[in-house]
């Protein structure tokens, strides 16, 4: 039998209420709850028993809301983790939390399950910038979950906030920056609002009740975090993430290094073994084929050309930056390729290198999907 | 010679019929006199039933067995199939069982009613000695029933005048037997009322086709005169040719010679066209069949050329139909550089099926080295890139289509210099005058619609030259009018105002001086070869907006601002600003975003592949191929 050691991923599929900017997969009602949870205990066994002696670095537990999930239905997809999987490897426990859901109580109840980290998506302290994206929290929320979060213990601690989106001014941005900043939280993740297809933001735009993100706004605030953040003392590890010195998401870096995950729950995608595979993004499916013995998900095989493509498009993007040495272990052909390809962008100012490792210069970072795809084979 | 006796009783026919279909077929083709043959086409209208009709005259005849028999069991192309039309002609044999005793062998060929396609008419007509002219008898003479008809005349062909889908609630069948017996100038009797879709009256057809339409002429004795009036190419079996014998017989392993190249050839094969080939030993004069020389090159077949035996080299050709010219031409290029030898083969190949196209080679600065095509109109042109795409896999990229002009220049004002690429039109200071060839159309259509039809036909420049009622409630136009203003959206145009009432026809006339400009397109300021139109100066301005608001549409925007412009010289008639693309801010890439994000994005560099560089602005394939589709 394989091994396995990486990461694990459980996708928790439930909303208070729909962002109107998301695409991810979650559902608003919270009936099938119980019955998930029951079916991601049993994919988690399903799934560990591929493996012989399956060991795991870090668990994300992501959504959708984890923070949702009650005490007791974490603490039972947490003994079934620790059951199943040898975990005294483990670096990192993260969960992804609302604001509003952080409750004195919860938060103690999450300290004392083993979860080390937990990143907020706190997006704007704002009250019409929450508004407009219809969070289910409120500004106040926003402004008291880091200094409680942080009174019970929570050092590791993550905030999410969004830029371009047509509210927020240069003013509001740099408020929302200099609040995070103050209270020294060691990891920020920082996105351009991107417009999805099929979100309720993409559907107002083409009604035109909304406006499209202005372009140039987007290129300022991007501008601005970088700058702002490493004067803080924060280091731009990668494209949307900014952490204090050694303290960069593990979880969430190893997908960029390659690293195997196994992702758990509906939507939830994985990769080990030479393959990519993402589980069907529909909850009660989901819960149908778990409980029938069913295979959830469909796969992917990564040829060369896709383990070339993929490792220019996670490496780049990061401090890391990417290795010849890397590239010449997929193929010949593929360095030769990047060796080509890369001259140009080298001349542009996109890419810098220094000895044979190679990753985007901050103009390069600014549109790094553009550049990307002319590396690609 | 083995004789074959026809007299046995009924039920030793049926046996031998179902024992030994076989071995009688190639006795009675082999044996078979000259009087027992008939050879004959289906001419009409567009969708007037030929095709069907010739399904019920070979079910009838037990020529393709019922379970292999499909609708227009002939369009054998799935082209023609999708679209519901022929587009080649199609010979098949047949026997028929006539009352008096005697099998005949019918050589049918099935053709194309549609315009574009009339050149394959022409060359079935010069195989045949009758014709059945089928009328639609919801529809009535149509445009195409009248050309088709005068070609059938011009030779001699025996009409037999057929009104078919006499089945449909709304056939006329009075009046249109008035239309036919006007037109024809037949008797009433003469006029067979059948219908492809019910099979009433193809008994009778298959009758009047040995009682009206005469034997094949000539003679078996005499040294071998074959006229070839198709050919296909097969990939095993390299060039086969259909031929029509008209003197002599053509034997297996016989030396031919043919007769324009002079080029000698093993007759490796011969035989007859059923559904399938069907190999013979020999076939004699007034047969039609099929040779295979083991000819793999194209350029050595040419449609209309006569086969004769290499050891009379003196035998002379036949007279067979006059070559086709092209009416419209077009660039025709390869999406990727490298595929252009592959190009030229696959355009010799479907050559050798349709004798109606033409091409040599030519270059374009914006796409490279191609060819410049010639067509018989706009449908041929689509079918010819549709039939490189499904049987040569060769995608293409077209330009926009031009007819032929004729420029005169200052320095000797009467030698005509030959223009039909854009690019060969002289510089405007240097020209004496242009000329523009004239067609004479033809439109059939219902009274009321005559006003619309009218003030079409005078924006393409028309000039009405007859109004003539054929009945009371149909009506031929008569225009002179530039070829080049039908090559576009005319026929779209005519059958939206007519409700789909009006049939089209035309012949060329003359050329005409013409106030012709050469419209391009630039792209920032450079000039887009392969968008250049040959167009008369009163709708320059029209078509250069139209091209500039579609490029708008089909070009991805970039990094900078694209200015789209349409000029005549150096002075611009329209322009188009396609501002620069979206600088959207790199977005998030998790576990869950890496297949999806890949995936964007190899389809993001694909499409760059396939981009056309003109100057400093990139032009996806797409929209060379959608440019020209103006009228969405
Ligand atoms: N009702 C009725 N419909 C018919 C009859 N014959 C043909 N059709 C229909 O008319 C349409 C055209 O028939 P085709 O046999 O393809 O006509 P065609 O003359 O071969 O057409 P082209 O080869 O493209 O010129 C088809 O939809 C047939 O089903 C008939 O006798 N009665
Ligand atoms: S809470 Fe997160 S997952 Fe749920 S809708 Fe909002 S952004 Fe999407
Ligand atoms: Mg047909």
């Amino acid at each position: 039998m394989i091994s396995f050691s990486g990461g694990l991923y459980l996708h928790i599929p439930f909303c208070k209420q729909a962002c109107h900017y998301c695409n991810f997969h979650f559902a608003t009602s919270l009936v099938y709850k119980e019955k998930l949870v029951k079916a991601l205990i049993k994919e988690i066994e399903i799934t560990a028993k591929k493996f012989s002696n399956p060991e795991l670095k870090t668990i994300y537990f992501g959504g959708g809301s984890p923070s949702l999930l009650t005490l007791d239905e974490l603490a039972l997809i947490l003994d079934k983790i620790c059951q199943q999987f040898n975990v005294d490897g483990v670096e990192e426990v993260t969960l992804e939390a609302n604001p509003d859901d952080l409750t004195r109580d919860y938060l103690k109840g999450l300290k004392a399950l083993g979860i080390q980290r937990l990143s907020i998506g706190i997006q704007s302290f704002h009250e019409e910038d929450l508004k407009w994206m219809n969070r289910a929290h409120d500004s106040h929320q926003a402004m008291y979950c880091v200094p409680l979060a942080q009174d019970i213990g929570f050092d590791a601690l993550s905030i999410d906030l969004i830029f371009g989106y047509p509210l927020l001014t240069d003013e509001k941005y740099i408020y929302n920056l200099n609040k995070v900043n103050k209270w020294q939280v060691p990891h920020i993740s920082a996105y351009s609002l991107t417009v999805e297809e099929k979100t309720p933001l993409s559907k107002g735009i083409k009604k035109g009740l909304d406006k499209l993100p202005d372009e140039d706004a987007a290129l300022r605030q991007f501008t601005m975090t970088h700058e702002i953040l490493e004067d803080y003392g924060y280091e731009h590890y990668e494209i949307s993430n900014y952490s204090k010195p050694g303290m960069h998401a593990i979880h969430n870096s190893n997908y960029w290094l390659g690293v195997p995950y196994i992702g758990i729950g509906p939507a939830a995608h994985s990769y080990y073994s030479g393959k990519r595979r993402w589980n069907i993004a529909n909850n009660q499916q989901y819960i149908r084929k778990i409980e029938s013995g069913e295979d959830p998900s469909e796969s992917e095989i990564i040829t060369s050309q896709i383990t070339y493509d993929e490792l220019i498009l996670t490496r780049l993007r990061t401090k890391w930056g990417v290795n010849l040495s890397d590239i010449e272990t997929i193929g010949a052909k593929y360095s030769a390729h990047f060796r080509e390809k890369v001259q140009e962008l080298i001349r542009k100012g996109i890419v810098q290198k220094s000895d044979e490792n190679y990753k985007l210069t901050f103009k390069g970072m600014l549109m790094a999907d553009h550049w990307t795809a002319e590396l690609f084979y | 010679m083995q004789r074959y006796d026809y007299s046995v009783n009924l039920w030793m026919k049926l046996l031998l019929y179902f024992c030994f279909t076989c071995i009688e077929i190639q006795n009675i083709a082999y044996i078979c006199a000259m009087k027992l043959i008939r050879n004959f086409c289906v001419i009409a209208h567009i969708d007037h039933g030929k095709s069907t009709l010739s399904d019920r005259l070979l079910e009838y005849t037990q020529t393709i067995a019922e379970r292999d028999m499909q609708d227009q069991a002939l369009d054998d192309m799935d082209l023609e199939r999708e679209r519901g039309i022929t587009i080649k002609s199609h010979a098949i044999q047949m026997y028929y069982h006539h009352d008096d005793g005697q099998v005949y062998i019918y050589n049918m060929i099935d053709t194309p009613g549609h315009v574009d396609f009339s050149y394959e008419v022409s060359r079935s007509i010069a195989a045949c000695e009758g014709a059945l002219l089928l009328v639609d008898a919801s529809q009535g003479i149509q445009a195409q029933t009248i050309s088709n008809l005068f070609m059938a005349i011009d030779h001699n062909l025996e009409i037999i005048p057929v009104l078919n889908k006499v089945d449909m609630e709304s056939a006329m069948i009075e009046e249109v037997s008035d239309q036919i017996i006007d037109l024809i100038g037949c008797k009433r009797e003469e006029i067979l009322l059948a219908s492809g879709k019910t099979g009433i009256g193809v008994h009778d057809i298959l009758r009047a086709i040995v009682d009206r339409i005469p034997a094949p002429k000539g003679d078996p004795e005499a040294p071998l005169q074959a006229l070839i009036f198709d050919s296909v190419f097969n990939s095993f079996r390299g060039v086969i040719v259909y031929f029509r014998l008209i003197n002599g017989i053509i034997r297996k392993n016989d030396k031919v010679r043919f007769f324009h190249t002079g080029k000698e050839y093993l007759a490796d094969e011969v035989g007859i066209l059923q559904l399938n080939m069907v190999e013979k030993p020999e076939l004699q004069a007034g047969n039609v069949g099929y040779l295979i020389t083991g000819i793999k090159v194209s350029k050595e077949i040419k449609v209309g050329d006569t086969v004769i035996l290499a050891k009379y080299p003196n035998t002379d050709e036949i007279k067979g139909f006059e070559e086709v010219k092209p009416m419209v031409f077009a660039g025709i290029y390869p999406i990727d550089n490298d595929d252009f030898e592959d190009l030229r083969d696959s355009l010799e190949k479907l050559q050798l099926n349709d004798a109606s196209l033409t091409f040599e080679p030519e270059s374009s600065v914006a796409l490279g080295f191609g060819f410049r095509c010639g067509f018989l109109g706009m449908l041929h042109l689509d079918i010819i890139q549709e039939r490189l795409s499904r049987e040569f896999n060769q995608d293409v990229i077209t330009t926009v289509p031009n007819v032929m002009y004729h420029a005169f220049l200052n320095k000797n004002p009467t030698e005509k210099i030959v223009i039909n690429t854009p690019n060969d039109l002289p510089d405007p200071t240097l020209l004496h005058h242009v000329e523009e060839p004239y067609i004479h159309a033809q439109v059939i259509t219902k009274p009321e619609y005559i006003g619309s039809i009218m003030s079409l036909c005078m924006d393409k420049r028309g000039i009405l030259t007859r109004q003539t009622y054929l009945t009371t409630s149909r009506v031929e136009l008569t225009f002179e009018m530039p070829l080049a203003e039908i090559v576009f959206d005319f026929y779209d145009k005519l059958k939206s105002i007519s409700r789909g009432y009006a049939s089209f026809d035309y012949q060329p006339l003359d050329y005409r001086k013409s106030d012709l400009v050469r419209l391009d397109i630039k792209l920032n300021g450079d000039n887009v070869d392969a968008l250049s139109a040959l167009v008369h100066r009163t709708k320059a301005e029209e078509l250069g907006r139209k091209i500039c608001v579609k490029l708008k549409d089909l070009l991805p925007r970039q990094q900078f601002l694209i200015a789209i412009q349409a000029a005549i010289g150096a002075k611009i008639i329209a322009r188009e600003t396609l501002s620069a693309m979206r600088k959207d801010v790199t977005a998030k890439c998790y576990g869950g975003d890496i297949s999806r994000k890949r995936k964007l994005l190899e389809k993001q560099k694909e499409g760059k592949k396939k981009m056309r560089q003109i100057g400093n602005v990139e032009v996806p394939q797409k929209a060379f191929l959608e440019v020209l589709k103006l009228n969405d």
